[in-house]
């Protein structure tokens, strides 16, 4: 009786324990597969998949609702995202608007130059802008005009966050 | 000794068993998440550039966009990534939506209809019922006067992670 006890507590220890390191590595394995944490390799349809979410994360920390984002970091990591989503989607058949998505970075580069006093870097990000925006098509390629359309999704994101504070600007 | 040797075997018997139920059990509980999180995130900003194009662009322009993002939504499926089927297909009508204004403001008649029309086809397929014309430029224009570029699918999704 002992002997069969301590053979059923082994096993069911053992059997715990083995539970719990799959369901870790499952987890582990899932956190792989997140846009957030993979890179952008694959089909050329996987890497435009991923570039996208990555933008989307990018840009919800460049809203910066808290204002704790290190805005250099983002705003860099962000440009050279939009290069690497560029490249990839010139492999595909699909065309996603990555000007408008420069131009937002641009005009958010400008907001950041404004508020270091750099005004030689802010009328250069404005023009850049401008410039991508014209040839996207806008009916109102202005600064004054994306600015209204970068504060939209920011006031949405912050929103959306919890003990939200008006962006930072 | 001998005892102890076994309790160790017994366990590792254990052990062996209880890996792939880990595993098993923590694929169930968090791939589909975690699927589900990567195509909100990758559609969410698809939408948001293509909605910006839309209401900011010209005719081309806006037109490119919204097609361009119907053919995104395309590709997920092809990949089995469209573990959101519902809202997508919500967000695909009012895309189509979309284009037929586009079209009738362009003054392209039978192009309009033919969207909404397929508009019509996707949001009965998903909802059983077939919307009419008049509410589907109703609850889209609505829709048009908001602030925001998402699309209502993944835009009510996002806003729940």
């Amino acid at each position: 009786m002992k002997k069969w006890l301590s053979s059923l507590v082994a096993v069911t220890i053992g059997l715990g324990i083995g539970c719990g390191l799959g369901y870790f590595a499952a987890l582990l394995n899932a956190g792989t597969k997140n846009v957030l944490v993979t890179s952008l390799t694959g089909s050329g349809f996987q890497q435009v998949f991923t570039g996208m979410g990555k933008l989307y994360a990018f840009e919800t920390l460049a809203s910066n609702c808290k204002g704790s984002s290190d805005m250099r970091f983002v705003l860099g990591n962000e440009a050279d995202l939009i290069v690497r989503l560029r490249e990839a989607a010139n492999g595909t058949a699909l065309n996603p608007a990555i000007d408008v998505a420069e131009s937002r970075l641009a005009i958010r580069n400008a907001i950041a130059a404004e508020a270091v006093k750099d005004p030689k870097l802010q009328s250069e990000q404005v023009a850049r802008a401008g410039k991508l925006l014209e040839s996207s098509g806008w009916t109102d390629p202005s600064e004054a005009r994306m600015r209204r359309v970068i504060t939209a999704p920011d006031q949405e994101e912050c929103r959306q966050t919890p003990r939200t504070q008006a962006p930072t600007r | 000794m001998k005892r102890a040797i076994r309790f160790v075997a017994l366990m590792l018997v254990g052990l062996i068993l209880g890996l792939p139920l880990g595993i098993r059990l923590g694929h169930r509980s968090f791939d589909r998440g975690n699927e589900m999180f990567s195509d909100v995130l990758a559609l969410s900003e698809y939408e948001t550039l293509a909605g910006i194009q839309y209401k900011e662009s010209d005719f081309p322009h806006a037109k490119q966009a919204l097609l361009d993002l119907l053919k995104f939504m395309d590709e997920m499926e092809t990949n089995n990534r469209l573990e959101l089927q519902r809202s997508a297909e919500l967000d695909r009508g009012i895309a189509y939506t979309r284009l037929a204004f586009l079209e009738e403001k362009a003054g392209n008649a039978s192009e309009s209809t033919a969207y909404i029309h397929k508009a019509q086809a996707v949001l009965s397929k998903r909802d059983g019922i077939e919307p009419t014309e008049e509410h589907l430029r109703e609850q889209v224009t609505r829709y048009d006067k908001t602030p925001t570029y998402k699309l209502p699918g993944i835009f009510l999704l996002s806003r729940k992670m």
